[in-house]
């Protein structure tokens, strides 16, 4: 039976507007075409293949500059009620390849705290928006707060350390920390936005594009998964920061937070998508104990059940993180502290359901579950890839210091 | 610093050789298979890298011959009564550096068991093929079980019964003639020197006196191989295709008879256990190492990962988990241990596989949860090849999944505790 597996998995339809269902729908039609049905060619050249097609979906197609106004050369999305639709653009993508919707999730996490409404911020704008507007393929990296080093008494943000430092010079900021670890494509990143503390410990974001003096680049690091947004640590020597693109604001790093937990949910359901089409296709196509389809036979039924379940449950939370955030009347917007923790909170399960998906769904699948040539392994791969940065550090530890803090008032630091 | 042998296991279970012998391999993967392992990772297809270490496991420690009978040049360890505890010990040691890496060399064995161990053996074929084994060059075996259409089916042997194995062993003369595809097996991929393979004597039949376990050496006319898959991990494991077609092999080669063949391959799933349980219960012990070294030098908080409150709990609850799947282990052991003994069961009885398939599916659980977690712990260390768990976190995943992965074992469970009669 044909099926749309963007639609088959239930959500509230009425938080997506028509227009952005009209563009899903092109983006699919588009992962269909480029890629998914072309896996095995684009996975022999996929350096190659990975550029080209990210090229097209961010400049021919104009992703890169969906979230900026349209006085920036932007498309626009830049309200927080067009958030469902960048959940959808989101996971649509990342249904073909979830590197590609990574990248664009760094991007578009970093480009929402600078241009997203109310709070538009023009000065680094100004700074970024030429370069994600333009017509050349830029890459975002973000330095999130991390684990500290034994005997080192780092500036913290909710107990997560803080490794960049800035420090006022001639009217704008030095930038410097030594061997920070990116969440990602560090080593290929044209704009770093970086989370910082003052000498006073607060902290903030830094935005400063790659040709600044005094950024050195480590080795690159070969991941677990997302095999195409090479990641390098990086280190900052008196690198100079104009100070309108530092916006030293807590709130700021909460909703730095917040998009990417809301993101790379959206780019991990998306993998899942495609991973229930894949194991869709298995169920229907072989046989158990020399007889039964998969899918019919009780115990495979209620593993394949439990795949559904764990991604319908994914989805329906990005969804809900996405309506908070554009229901500004009913909630705000980030100045609401439960937006922070809701994202956090429910950014944590998404990962959770979206790795568990899969591999309860590879078990099905033996050893095509591991094998390169039916792709499953891929999204497994980068979906835990995701999960674990977006940790940050101590699995799930900072996450429930920070629910503790608002559902109990918990005084606990760390 | 508490080391791994913190970590629980029975003594009564453990031989005379095995203290001296554990030592040996520990220094070598220490030594020689951990500031190397990324690499191996990187050479599945080729095996540069990989191969000379293989040799060094088999050859040189003597593991490829291990089973054989001494008056075949072999150390008879196919008589012991600590035979199984040995082989773990190897399938510990070796897959706490590269699980893949122990999985080739001990998988090279698996083929012999049919009829290497009491009392199942063919002396006549032992002699036959120990100068394979038992001299200076590597000898790779392989067991080709899984078919193209069948998956784990072969492995299903209690309910399947050889029904839907497609690959045919005909008499002809002084000789079987075989036909049949196999795939996926380890050490395919071009490097087996000889294949144990399931065949039927009768397509269709679920007759045990009509599966037939033949031994097929790798250059005899009509065998192919096809180059190795790649794979999320296991890099060390080479997989492939093998066809056979109209390969012709000695009568001798066939390892017992009707019924005994189909007896003696039962026992080898109960090997696939004990062999899964040793790569991940290794592999874990590993993650606690590379856990402790992490927890010991970062903080959360300006304070030791390990000694917050929360992250200590989770710690706790990881080294907890090792230690009890490797207790669980050693029982997995003793099931194959008494095989002699009056209290025992034979390895292929339908307790020792069920007792053995739950275990290894508790473990595999555990592990693909604690490599998981272990990775999280680490933040965007975790997922860095570097930091060596993520390998673990892929391989342990491999090893859940294989030989008819979580679901089969449920149901060879509910079989034997609940007597299913139909499933």
């Amino acid at each position: 039976m044909a099926y749309d597996v963007s639609e088959l998995f239930p959500y509230p339809r009425n938080w997506v507007d028509d227009d952005t269902r009209a563009i899903a729908a092109a983006i699919h039609k588009w992962a269909d075409n480029e890629i998914i049905n072309n896996r095995l060619e684009y996975q022999k050249a996929y350096a190659r293949l990975f550029n080209e097609r990210r090229r097209s979906h961010n400049l021919d197609i104009g992703f890169q500059r969906i979230i900026f106004p349209e006085e920036y050369g932007g498309s626009g999305f830049n309200s927080l009620q067009k958030t469902p639709a960048l959940v959808t653009i989101l996971g649509e993508l990342s249904r073909a390849d979830a590197g590609m919707g990574f990248m664009s999730a760094l991007e578009y996490s970093l480009s929402a705290v600078a241009a997203m409404e109310p709070n538009v911020n023009n000065k680094i704008c100004d700074l970024i928006a030429p370069l994600l507007c333009g017509t050349e393929l830029k890459t975002v990296s973000i330095l999130m707060p991390g684990p500290g080093t034994a005997g080192r008494d780092d500036p913290l943000f909710m107990g997560r350390s803080i490794s960049a430092r800035i420090e006022p010079h001639r009217g704008g900021y030095l930038l410097n920390g030594s061997g920070i670890r990116p969440v990602g494509n560090g080593a290929i990143a044209d704009i770093f936005g970086v989370v910082c503390a003052n000498p006073e410990g607060k902290a903030g974001i830094a935005l400063i594009t790659a040709d600044r003096s005094g950024i050195v680049r480590g080795e690159s690091i070969r991941q677990t998964g997302l095999d195409a947004c090479l990641n390098a640590d990086i280190s900052f020597n008196n690198t100079p920061v104009p100070s309108e693109h530092v916006v030293m604001n807590d709130d700021a790093v909460r909703e730095l937070y917040t998009w990417l937990n809301l993101f790379l949910g959206a780019v991990s359901v998306g993998a899942c998508l495609n991973f229930f089409e894949i194991l869709r296709n298995w169920a229907e196509n072989r046989t158990i104990k020399g007889k039964g389809l998969l899918k019919n036979n009780p115990l495979c039924a209620s593993v394949l059940a439990t795949v559904a379940e764990e991604i319908g449950l994914a989805k329906i939370l990005v969804y809900n993180i996405s309506n908070f955030l554009g229901r500004t009347e009913v909630w705000g917007g980030h100045e609401n502290p439960v937006i922070f923790m809701a994202a956090q909170m429910f950014g944590k399960r998404i990962q959770q359901s979206a790795l568990n998906a899969i591999n309860r769904g590879m078990e099905l699948m033996a050893s095509a579950g591991y094998a390169k040539e039916w792709h499953a392994e891929k999204h497994w791969r980068d979906v835990k890839t995701i999960q674990s940065v977006l940790c940050g550090v101590a699995s799930e530890v900072p996450v429930h210091m920070d629910m503790a803090r608002f559902f109990y008032d918990s005084a606990v630091v760390a | 610093m508490k080391s791994i042998d913190e970590f629980s296991r029975p003594r009564s279970t453990i031989s005379p050789m095995e203290r001296p012998f554990r030592s040996l391999l520990r220094r070598l993967v220490d030594e020689e298979i951990m500031p190397h392992r990324r690499e191996y990772d990187e050479d599945w297809e080729k095996h540069e890298y990989i191969e000379p270490v293989i040799h060094k496991l088999c050859v040189d420690l003597g593991i490829q011959k291990a089973l054989f009978p001494q008056e075949c040049g072999g150390w008879s360890l196919g008589q012991s009564d600590y035979m199984m505890a040995l082989a773990y010990c190897i399938a510990e040691e070796v897959g706490r550096g590269d699980s893949a890496l122990s999985l080739s060399s001990i998988c090279s064995l698996w083929p012999l068991c049919t009829f290497l161990i009491p009392p199942l053996v063919n002396m006549d074929l032992a002699k036959r093929l120990a100068p394979l084994f038992t001299g200076d060059t590597l000898c790779i075996g392989c067991q080709a079980m899984t078919e193209p259409q069948g998956g784990s089916d072969i492995e299903n042997m209690d309910l399947i019964r050889g029904k839907t194995i497609t690959t045919t062993a005909r008499q002809e003369g002084g000789h079987w003639v075989i036909n049949g595809h196999k795939l996926w097996p380890t050490n395919s991929g071009g490097i087996a020197t000889i294949f144990g393979v399931p065949c039927t004597t009768k397509p269709g039949s679920d007759d045990p006196d009509d599966f037939a376990y033949i031994m097929v050496p790798a250059d005899t006319e009509g065998v192919t191989q096809s180059t190795p898959y790649a794979k999320a991990g296991m890099a060390a494991d080479k997989n492939g295709d093998i066809w056979f077609e109209n390969v012709r092999v000695p009568l001798a080669y066939r390892v017992h008879g009707p019924g005994t063949d189909a007896l003696a391959f039962k026992g080898l799933i109960y090997m696939g256990q004990l062999g899964s349980v040793g790569f991940a219960v290794g592999a874990l012990m590993n993650i606690y190492e590379i856990l402790y070294d992490f927890a010991s030098t970062r903080t959360f908080g300006n304070r030791l990962l390990k000694e917050n409150d929360a992250i200590a709990a989770m710690l706790g609850d990881l080294a907890g988990a090792v230690d009890i799947c490797r207790v669980l282990a050693y029982e997995v052991v003793r099931l194959g241990d008494d095989r002699n003994k009056p209290w025992g069961s034979p390895i292929y009885s339908e307790e020792t596989t069920a007792k053995a398939r739950n275990i290894k599916e508790f473990i595999c659980d555990k592990a693909v949860e604690i490599s998981g977690r272990a990775m999280d712990i680490l933040g965007a260390y975790g997922c860095d090849r570097v930091w060596d768990i993520e390998k673990h976190w892929r391989d342990l995943k491999m090893i859940q999944l294989w030989l008819g992965g979580k679901q089969l074992c449920q149901m060879e469970k509910a079989r034997y505790y609940f007597n299913c009669e139909t499933l």
